[in-house]
């Protein structure tokens, strides 16, 4: 009775957002295809007098990430990206801290012992993840993808190599590289603000739209957060993969 | 063919499948899926809002022109789930640990049977 209620309320939920955002003034404000910001993107003036045609090949131009959708998430909003991680780094050390209050020394590190199959396949899913993961992450001013999703496989890589091996994943080395590269996200920050007079303004030249050596401080920016990610995702999984078995333990 | 009903009702069934199993059950992890569900929803729809007809990828290519109208689907909403996406993962991670320290505390993942928590939800 009661979930007949719970799927009654909430398919008239959906039945009325429904009619609300797909008609009537709802639908044509968020289904006009553009965005103010959208189209001032579009439109920008990228180097004085707006030239006939921007395309792959033009020269100088503010920032010059082909991908779109990277220069919003890197140049106009690179500040709230640096929020973003730092939310990230927050989730998985709030994981650690709630998991691991209380941790006994020598507890927590026992991982099954891995199977044949695993321990002979990991080295090159390893080396396959690895080359991709980097790969994505370095194409991030070209290409869908970019640092999430490169450190997202550099991670599964890492950990995967990780238990294959047995072994825990050093937390410490994890931390290190974590803390390196948001240091070094701020760090770029910095390098603007002293240079271009701007937090995380971009320095260096752009190069020419579409190149793969173009939109040199997206390119970095994007590395340091693939590095970031991969480091806090492997702390994440290690910290997860740890835990004993509550279930068997009996309540109190 | 016009994708936008298809993909908004597909956007708004995953919404409520995660708010039924929100509500319908008492399971940790149960709600842990469903507010993942009820995110996915959300990104759908979000994303769909920057669709237009017959656009492309929004990546600066030969079909780019500064004039006429902009080929592309606008990139903001793009931008914007790409943060929506990563916020989740941390979430669900911390969720997760609290659903881990739910289970010390009482031996399983149901919150039903635990009077405190069924105070706390009537």
């Amino acid at each position: 009775m009661t979930r007949l209620l719970a799927f009654l309320v909430c398919a008239g939920v959906v039945a009325l957002l429904g009619v609300f955002l797909l008609t009537g003034p709802a639908r044509d404000q968020l289904f006009r295809g553009r965005s103010e910001l959208g189209d001032a993107f579009s439109r920008r003036d990228v180097r004085g007098p707006a030239p006939d045609q921007v395309g792959p090949g033009s020269p100088a131009l503010e920032s010059a990430p082909a991908n779109t959708v990277t220069a919003i998430v890197l140049d106009y909003r690179g500040f709230d990206t640096l929020g973003e991680v730092t939310v990230l780094f927050a989730a998985v050390a709030g994981a650690g801290l709630v998991l691991f209050a209380r941790r006994r020394r020598g507890q927590a590190g026992a991982l099954r012992r891995p199977s044949l199959i695993l321990t002979a396949a990991a080295p090159w899913v390893f080396l396959f993840l690895f080359v991709v993961g980097f790969a994505i992450a370095l194409h991030g001013h070209l290409t869908p993808g970019g640092g999430f999703p490169g450190g997202a496989l550099l991670a599964a890589g890492l950990v995967l190599l990780l238990s294959a091996t047995g072994r825990e994943p050093s937390a410490r080395r994890l931390h290190l590289l974590e803390g390196l590269a948001g240091f070094s996200f701020v760090a770029v920050g910095v390098v603007g603000l002293v240079w271009k007079g701007s937090f995380l303004a971009h320095f260096g030249a752009a190069g020419a739209l579409g190149d793969f050596w173009s939109a040199p401080v997206t390119m970095l920016l994007y590395l340091i957060i693939a590095l970031k990610v991969s480091a806090e995702l492997a702390n994440a999984v290690r910290t997860l993969a740890h835990v004993e078995d509550p279930t068997t333990k009996e309540a109190p | 063919m016009n994708v936008v009903p298809i993909v908004a009702i597909s956007a708004l069934l995953l919404f409520g499948i995660g708010l039924y199993g929100l509500w319908s059950g008492r399971n940790v992890l149960r709600w842990i899926l469903a507010v993942g569900l009820m995110e996915t929803g959300i990104n759908v729809f979000l994303v769909l809002t920057g669709w237009r007809p017959g656009a492309a990828v929004p990546i600066i290519t030969e079909a780019f022109s500064t004039r006429g109208p902009s080929p592309f689907i606008d990139p903001v909403p793009s931008a914007l789930v790409l943060t929506s996406i990563v916020i989740g993962l941390g979430t669900t991670t911390l969720a997760l640990a609290l659903a881990v320290l739910h289970a010390r505390a009482h031996g399983d993942l149901d919150c039903g049977d635990d009077p405190e928590t069924a105070e706390v939800l009537e």
